[in-house]
C-alpha cells in the first residue's frame, strides 16, 4: 500500500497543497520543513483524513482562508489521499472534508457532520471508478485505529518504544491483529444468556428455587470479583517473574561479588562499632590516667608515713591509749587508780598533769597520722584498683585495634576482589533480589488462595446450579433451558480458549518477524522475545540485553515494519521528526538500515516511508545516509506572502536552508568543486 | 490484510473443539459481525440445544 498523492485544502497552515509523492517509483520521501513550516500540519490532515482524529479547532480551518471569506461565506476543509496501490492493488481515494461558516472577522462555526468518502477503481486505463458503500468500516479495516501509533507518529517517541508504556500499545495491536475482541464479545454475551436463562429456571421452579438463584447470582457475583483479583495477581506474579529471572541472572553471575559485597557491608559496620568502642575505651582510659595520677603524687608521700606510723605504734601512742578526761577526774576526786591520795601541788599531780598535757599533743598528731594513714592506705587501694582497670582496659584496647586491623585487612581483600564493580550496586540488587523473590512467595500463597477459593466457588455454583434444577426437575420448560444453559457455558468456554490461542499465535509470529529483520541489521545472534505480557525483550545468548539509544530506535521501527508483515498490511511509515534526538552516529546506522528495508532488497518492494525532517534533522549528512535508496525529497516553507497563515509546497530542498549551517557548508563546497 | 472474519475462522477451524461447538462458534462470529441482537444468539443456542434434544 503507498500513499502516491495528497491533496489539502484549507487545513491549518496548508492552504492548498497537492502533493505527488511519485509513488511508483520512490519508496522514501522526505517532506522536509523548517519549525512552522507544516510537517506536523501534514499529520495532523493524514490523521483526520484516515482516523477522522479531528485537530485543535484553532489548528483546523485555515485562517488564511477565513480572512479571504466574507461573513456568513460557507469554506470547505477537505483532506484526500489516493492509494496507489491500496491493499487489494485496486485504487483508493479517501476523502474527508468538514464544512465552516464565517461568523466574525477571525471567527467560524462547524456547518453539519464531516463527509467521508471512499472511491475505488481498477487501475489501468478507462477502469469506472465506484464509491465504497460503507467507507468507515473500509477505513477501520485497511487503517485499524488501534494501529495507528504504528503508522502514523512523532520520531521524538522511537526511543522511549521500549518503555513500559509501550506493552500496552503492543497488547492491543496484537489483539487488533488476531480480532481477538469479536471472541471476547461472544464469550460475554454467552454469559450474559446465561443467567437470563438460570433466572428464567429459577422462576420455574418457585421460592425456593428464585432464592438459590438469588445465592447464585451473589456466588456469580463475587466468582467474577476473585476472577478478577487471580488474574491481576498472576500478571503481577509474572511481572515479579520475569524481574526475578533477571536478578536470578545476575546474582549467578555475580555470587561471589554478592557474598563480597554482603561481607563487606557486615566488615564496614564491624569496623564503625570496632573505632566507637576503642574511641570510647580510650577516653575512660584518659580518664582514669588523670585521676590516678593525683593519687599516685599523694602515695608518694606513703613510705615516710609508714615509718612514722610504725615507730607511733612501737612507742604505743598511735592510737593513744591515754583518755585525758578520766585522769582529770581522779585529780578532781584526789585519788589515784591506784588508791593513794593525790594532794594538789604534790609531785604527783604534777606529773599526772604533765602526762595528761603530753597525750593531749600525742593524741592530736596520733589521731592525724592515724587517719592519714588510714585515708592513704584507701587511695593505695584505689590506685591499685584503678592500675588494674587501666591495664583491663588497655588489654581490650589493644585486642580491639588488632580486631580492626584485621577487619581492614579482610575489607582491603574484598575491594581488591570487587575492583571496578560497584558493592554498593550489587548489594541493593541481592537485597531486591531477596525482597523480590519473598514477594513471589507471597504472591504465590495469595493466588493458590484466590484459586482455591474460585474453584469452591464454582463448586458452589455447580451445587446451586444442580439444587435449582432439581427444583424445576418436573418443569419441561425449565429443562430445555437448562439445556441451552449447557450449550451457552461450552460456546463461552470455546471463544475465550480462542481468544487466548489467536493472541499466542499473532505473538509469536510477531516475535519471529521482529527476529528475523533485527537480525538482518544487527549481527551476532540476537533474538526478540514477546513476553506473555507483551513485554518486547532483546536476548543473546539466553540473556536480556541493553541496546543502545540508536538500536532502540532501530528496533522500534524494525517493529513497526514487522508488525505490517504479520498482519500483511503494508500501511506506509509516516514519521514526524524521525530521528528525534538521536545522535549523529546512531543516526547513520538508523537510516542506513532504513534505506535498505525500505529499497526492496530483502523482498519488499511494496513499503512506503514518509519521513518530514527540520533543516537540523536532515543535513547532507543525513541525505548521504539515505542516497542509495534514492529518495524523493520535497519541502514545504512559509509562504513569503503570507508567511505566517501559509505554506508553499517544493521540491528539492528549501533554498532558504542554503543560507545557514550545514547546508550553507554543502552549497560552498559545491561551489568550490 | 487477511480478511479479518476469515482470520477467525481460521483460528476457530484450526482450534481442538467439537465440530458442533466449533460451528456454533463461527455462527456467533458472524452474528457478532453483523452486530445482530442478543435475540439472535438466543436462537442460535436454542437450536444447537434443540438438535442435540432430537439427537437423544
Amino acid at each position: 500500500m503507498k500513499i502516491s498523492n495528497v491533496e489539502i485544502k484549507n487545513f491549518g497552515i496548508l492552504h492548498d497543497i497537492e502533493i505527488n509523492f511519485e509513488a511508483d517509483k520512490k519508496n522514501i520521501v522526505f517532506l522536509n520543513a523548517s519549525n512552522g513550516g507544516g510537517k506536523t500540519t501534514f499529520q495532523s490532515a493524514l490523521a483526520w483524513c484516515i482516523y477522522g482524529v479531528k485537530p485543535d479547532e484553532e489548528k483546523f480551518l485555515s485562517s488564511y482562508e477565513l480572512k479571504k471569506i466574507k461573513i456568513g461565506e460557507v469554506v470547505k476543509v477537505s483532506t484526500k489521499i489516493v492509494l496507489d496501490p491500496d491493499q487489494d492493488g485496486r485504487i483508493s481515494i479517501i476523502e474527508r472534508a468538514q464544512n465552516f461558516e464565517k461568523v466574525g472577522n477571525s471567527e467560524a462555526k462547524l456547518i453539519g457532520n464531516e463527509t467521508l468518502n471512499v472511491l475505488q477503481r481498477n487501475r489501468g486505463p478507462g477502469a469506472l471508478t465506484e464509491p465504497h458503500p460503507a467507507p468507515a468500516a473500509w477505513l477501520k479495516k485497511f487503517f485499524p485505529p488501534r494501529l495507528q501509533g504504528f503508522f502514523l507518529f512523532d520520531g521524538e517517541q522511537m526511543t522511549k518504544f521500549w518503555e513500559q508504556n509501550v506493552k500496552l500499545d503492543i497488547e492491543s495491536a496484537v489483539k487488533e491483529i488476531a480480532r481477538v475482541d469479536l471472541f471476547d464479545s461472544i464469550k460475554k454475551k454467552m454469559k450474559e444468556l446465561e443467567q437470563t436463562k438460570f433466572k428464567k429456571i429459577s422462576k420455574k421452579g418457585g421460592g425456593k428455587a428464585e432464592l438459590l438463584e438469588q445465592q447464585r447470582q451473589e456466588e456469580v457475583k463475587l466468582l467474577e470479583i476473585e476472577e478478577a483479583e487471580r488474574k491481576q495477581t498472576k500478571e503481577s506474579l509474572n511481572q515479579l517473574r520475569e524481574g526475578f529471572k533477571n536478578l536470578s541472572r545476575f546474582m549467578g553471575e555475580t555470587q561471589n561479588h554478592k557474598d563480597d559485597a554482603r561481607e563487606l557491608k557486615s566488615l564496614e559496620g564491624q569496623e564503625i562499632r570496632l573505632r566507637d568502642d576503642i574511641d570510647r575505651l580510650k577516653r575512660e582510659i584518659d580518664f582514669l590516667v588523670f585521676s590516678s595520677g593525683v593519687v599516685a603524687s599523694l602515695a608518694l608521700k606513703a613510705p615516710e608515713l609508714f615509718t612514722q606510723v610504725a615507730k607511733a605504734q612501737q612507742e604505743d601512742w598511735l592510737p593513744p591509749p591515754f583518755e585525758p578526761e578520766r585522769v582529770r577526774s581522779l585529780l578532781q576526786n584526789k585519788e589515784c587508780i591506784c588508791g593513794n591520795s593525790v594532794h594538789s601541788g604534790s609531785s604527783e599531780e604534777k606529773k599526772l598533769h604533765n602526762l595528761i598535757e603530753r597525750f593531749q599533743i600525742a593524741s592530736i598528731a596520733g589521731k592525724e597520722l592515724d587517719e592519714t594513714h588510714k585515708q592513704i592506705l584507701i587511695l593505695i587501694n584505689t590506685l591499685k584498683s584503678d592500675s588494674r582497670i587501666i591495664k583491663e582496659k588497655t588489654d581490650h584496647v589493644k585486642s580491639l585495634l588488632d580486631n580492626q586491623r584485621t577487619v581492614r585487612d579482610k575489607q582491603s581483600e574484598i575491594l581488591e576482589r570487587l575492583k571496578g564493580i560497584n558493592a554498593n550496586e550489587v548489594d541493593v540488587i541481592a537485597r531486591n533480589y531477596e525482597d523480590t523473590h519473598r514477594k513471589i512467595l507471597d504472591l504465590e500463597i495469595t493466588e493458590k488462595a484466590l484459586g482455591e477459593s474460585v474453584n469452591k466457588r464454582l463448586a458452589r455454583i455447580e451445587s446451586l446450579d444442580a439444587s435449582i434444577k432439581d427444583a424445576t426437575k418436573n418443569d419441561k420448560e425449565a429443562i430445555q433451558l437448562g439445556k441451552e444453559v449447557q450449550v451457552c457455558k461450552e460456546i463461552a468456554t470455546a471463544a475465550e480458549k480462542i481468544y487466548e490461542s489467536a493472541i499466542e499465535q499473532v505473538r509469536s509470529k510477531l516475535e519471529k518477524a521482529v527476529s528475523q529483520n533485527f537480525d538482518k541489521v544487527k549481527l551476532g545472534g540476537f533474538q526478540t522475545v514477546i513476553t506473555d505480557d507483551f513485554e518486547v525483550l532483546t536476548l543473546k545468548d539466553g540473556r536480556k540485553t541493553s541496546l543502545s539509544e540508536g538500536e532502540k530506535m532501530l528496533k522500534g521501527y524494525i517493529f513497526s515494519i514487522a508488525l505490517r508483515d504479520v498482519i500483511n498490511l503494508n500501511l506506509p511509515l509516516v514519521v514526524d521528526t524521525p530521528f528525534g534526538k538521536l545522535g549523529a552516529g546512531f543516526r547513520k546506522m538508523v537510516a542506513e538500515e532504513l534505506a535498505i528495508l525500505m529499497s526492496g532488497k530483502d523482498d519488499k518492494n511494496d513499503r512506503q516511508l514518509i519521513f518530514s525532517m527540520h533543516d537540523l534533522e536532515y543535513t547532507p549528512l543525513e541525505r548521504r545516509y539515505f542516497e542509495q535508496a534514492k529518495p524523493k525529497e520535497m519541502f514545504l516553507a512559509n509562504d513569503p506572502k503570507a508567511p505566517a497563515e501559509k505554506s508553499i509546497l517544493g521540491e528539492g530542498i528549501d533554498p532558504s536552508w542554503y543560507l545557514e549551517g550545514h547546508w550553507r557548508e554543502f552549497a560552498n563546497a559545491k561551489k568550490t568543486k | 490484510m487477511t480478511d479479518d472474519i476469515e482470520l477467525v475462522r481460521n483460528f476457530v477451524k484450526e482450534s481442538d473443539f467439537s465440530d458442533e461447538i466449533k460451528d456454533a462458534l463461527l455462527r456467533a462470529l458472524m452474528l457478532e459481525k453483523l452486530n445482530k441482537p442478543e435475540t439472535e444468539f438466543d436462537r442460535l443456542v436454542k437450536e444447537i440445544s434443540d438438535r442435540r434434544t432430537d439427537e437423544n
